[in-house]
């Protein structure tokens, strides 16, 4: 190896940590990826596991949005949510029955608890409703469609949903 | 033939000095009020600066995009202090008047339909000024991918 090629290998090698930071700088993409993983807090049960259907979302005040999830027979889930400061108190979760949108808990009956634990006996599907209370000419304009521009709310924060599970554990002898 | 060319040289030079006096002026004195960590804006290409006469308006052809979020901060030097009159209009409206809000200076949008629109500045009349005084108005326009909202 030359001196020329040794120089040019260490000039991109230099250049390196540049072309990586310009590459994940990527402001088109959710600014709140990852928030239920590094904000929200983990059951002191080491038998839990974060499943793959944990997630994270934006939102302004007056937003409602959901999130499919399977909760599947013989298994314990732990469901809580995190948020940022900025959302405000008395934010509501509901875990409501896909097929015949039954609500099967809702925080807002259990002190605005920010989680909740359950044994599932049959597989379904549910929604984990998230309930952020207040008012935004965002949320307000979500229904809409006259509207040519909307007037922003600088009140935005993220929600992270953290759904754990692990395996029913057996009870008595 | 030397004299004539030197002179012309001249005149353009002065042109083209006055003509800069506004230069940039709302790259360095249009301060967004706030900021937002979840949208991150960049300058869009129609902000600009000018020079305006007490009394005289400006108008802007402007292209909002559906799905983009928009973020307007209008400046001006102290012969306005401030009290620049900025319309924000469509075919058939006015969509936004700066005089309802006590002459803000900042507003950040969202669009929900792309629409061609006309932003309208204008200086206040100053009777204690000599007419032909120019104050300098600058216009930031910033510009950001709406982020998505919920799940």
């Amino acid at each position: 190896m030359n001196i020329k090629t040794l120089k040019l290998s260490l000039a991109l090698l230099l250049m390196l940590p540049i072309f990586s930071f310009g590459q994940t700088n990527d402001y088109s993409m959710r600014k709140c990826f990852g928030y239920q993983r590094d904000s929200c807090s983990r059951s002191e049960n080491v038998y839990y596991k974060m499943t793959d259907e944990s997630r994270s979302a934006l939102f302004v005040k007056g937003q409602t949005s959901r999130v499919r999830i399977n909760i599947y027979n013989g298994r314990d889930y732990r469901v809580s949510f995190c948020h940022d400061r900025v959302l405000g108190e008395g934010i509501i979760m509901r875990i409501i029955d896909a097929e015949n949108e039954n609500t099967l808990y809702d925080n807002s009956e259990d002190n605005f608890a920010t989680e909740f634990e359950f044994t599932v006996t049959q597989t379904r599907e549910v929604f984990v409703e998230i309930e952020v209370p207040g008012n935004s000419a965002l949320a307000d304009a979500e229904n809409n469609s006259d509207l040519i521009f909307v007037r922003k709310d600088t009140e935005m924060g993220c929600v992270g949903i953290l759904v754990e599970h692990m395996i029913t554990p057996p009870k008595g002898f | 033939m030397l004299r004539v060319g030197l002179s012309v040289l001249c005149i353009v030079a002065a042109l083209s000095l006055s003509a800069q006096n506004c230069f940039d002026f709302h790259r360095t004195n249009c301060c967004p009020l706030q900021d937002n960590p979840y949208v991150h804006y960049a300058v869009s290409s129609k902000s600009t600066s000018f020079a305006l006469k007490p009394g005289d308006s400006r108008c802007i052809l402007f292209e909002i995009f559906s799905g983009k979020d928009y973020r307007m901060t209008l400046c001006s030097d102290s012969l306005y202090s401030g009290i620049v009159s900025f319309q924000i209009r469509d075919d058939n409206s006015v969509l936004y008047d700066n005089s309802d809000e006590d002459f803000n200076t900042f507003l950040e949008f969202s669009c929900r339909k792309t629409t061609h629109v006309e932003l309208i500045i204008s200086a206040p009349n100053r009777s204690d000024v000599a007419p032909e005084t120019k104050g300098c108005i600058g216009l930031l326009i910033e510009e950001a991918i709406t982020p998505v909202l919920g799940f």
